[in-house]
């Protein structure tokens, strides 16, 4: 009677066995995937911050050159607004126009134009009307 | 015709100008003046001219201001005589002041001094040129000619007009010798023969052609002041315009190169 309580051992070993060893595959498949899982993750992180570093490198490039632009027409019109300011107001409709010629006719060297050329339409209003008189009494 | 309107477009012809508002404002009688360097004479030929003691004779000279007196037909002004101090200032106002209210200039030179010397022919030459009719308006009247020889005289005389010779502007200008003193002394002792020998007939005679050409004359002076300010004035209306078509032109360009670049800017903006 030994006998098959030892074959049934064997048999009920070997069955266990059977069960352990599928148990053990199927636990390292999983942390192979696990694994990959976390390297695409990785990997796509890095895509993402290297794309977001060249994003990031590019906008200030840009932001340098508009500032370097903004900074030229400044420093060609002699006036007095930031770059920062010019860039502000190109993001508005139609307010880099306004801004920049507003800032244009509040020159010192405009305004003072401006008065001349008021004083000379006066002084021409005042010649003609003295002109007038003259030949009249003449 | 506002003459201030005038003056503030016109401030260099400023002489030109208030020589018009005197002639606009007074009476038609010649203004006479009596020029040149102190202690020549002036008062005394004056006073013989007028017939009484009016103008005092000084031996230094006591005034800058012009003294006046009018007579039915002339109004007699005495100038300040020339040279008289280190600072010539009064002289240049002198000089102005007789341009504008003088119709007539006597320039008188004392024979004893000799030939006229270089202040004298200065301010002679300053008056002529102040308005190219002005020398026909200037005489040179030689005075004292009774203290000097009459053989001197006539060296003086040619000296000086040797002298005037040298400049167009004074080429024409008309030379009376007389005596003043002599003319006072004739009528004082009744004695026509004085009056005779000390020339000032001659200065009456001309005073009196002077007279009658007043007003023909204050007419085409005024006609050439006019001419001459409104000329001086179109000049002015022409340059003004120029300027201020220049002036609006450089805004015009300036603004509109603005915009271009506010364009090109706006355009260029990333």
């Amino acid at each position: 009677m030994a006998i098959p309580w030892i074959v049934g051992g064997i048999i009920a070993a070997g069955v266990a066995a059977i069960v352990a060893s599928d148990d053990s595959s199927s636990s390292s498949s999983s942390s192979a995937r696990d694994l990959e899982r976390e390297r695409v993750r990785a990997r796509l992180d890095n895509e993402r911050k290297k794309e977001a570093a060249v994003k990031l490198a590019k906008d200030q490039r840009i932001a340098s050159e508009n500032k370097a632009k903004a900074q030229r027409f400044i420093t060609k019109h002699k006036l007095t607004i930031t770059p920062e300011e010019l860039l502000r107001a190109n993001k508005q409709d139609n307010q880099l126009s306004l801004q920049a010629m507003n800032n244009y006719n509040n020159k010192a060297s405009v305004r003072g134009r401006n008065r001349e050329i008021e004083l000379l339409e006066q002084e021409l209003e005042g010649l003609d009307i003295v002109e007038k008189e003259l030949l009249r009494t003449l | 015709m506002d003459i201030n309107a005038l003056l503030h477009f016109l401030p260099q012809e400023e002489q030109n100008l208030n020589r018009l508002a005197f002639i606009k404002n007074n009476s038609s009688k010649p203004r006479i003046a009596v020029f040149g360097k102190y202690n020549h004479g002036k008062s005394t030929l004056l006073n013989a001219l007028i017939g009484e003691e009016f103008f005092k004779a000084a031996d230094k000279r006591e005034t800058v201001e012009n003294r006046e007196l009018e007579q039915e037909k002339v109004i007699w002004i005495d100038t300040p005589g020339l040279d008289a101090d280190v600072n010539r200032q009064d002289d240049a106002k002198a000089i102005k002041g007789a341009f504008e209210v003088a119709d007539y200039l006597f320039l008188v030179h004392q024979a004893q001094a000799g030939e006229l010397d270089k202040y004298e022919l200065d301010v002679f030459l300053k008056l002529a040129r102040q308005d190219k009719n002005y020398s026909q308006k200037m005489f040179l009247i030689i005075t004292q000619v009774d203290q000097k020889s009459p053989d001197d005289v006539a060296i003086v005389e040619r000296k000086i007009r040797e002298q005037l010779m040298q400049f167009i502007d004074l080429q024409q200008l008309e030379v009376i010798k007389v005596s003043a003193q002599r003319y006072l002394r004739g009528i004082q002792e009744n004695k026509s023969i004085f009056c005779e020998r000390s020339n000032i007939n001659e200065i009456f005679s001309l005073t009196g052609k002077l007279v009658e050409q007043i007003d023909a004359a204050r007419e085409k002076e005024l006609k050439r002041l006019k001419s001459q300010i409104l000329l001086e004035l179109r000049s002015k209306t022409k340059w003004t315009a120029a300027e201020l078509m220049s002036q609006r032109a450089k805004a015009m360009k300036e603004k509109a190169e603005l915009q271009r670049d506010i364009n090109t800017l706006s355009q260029a903006l990333l």
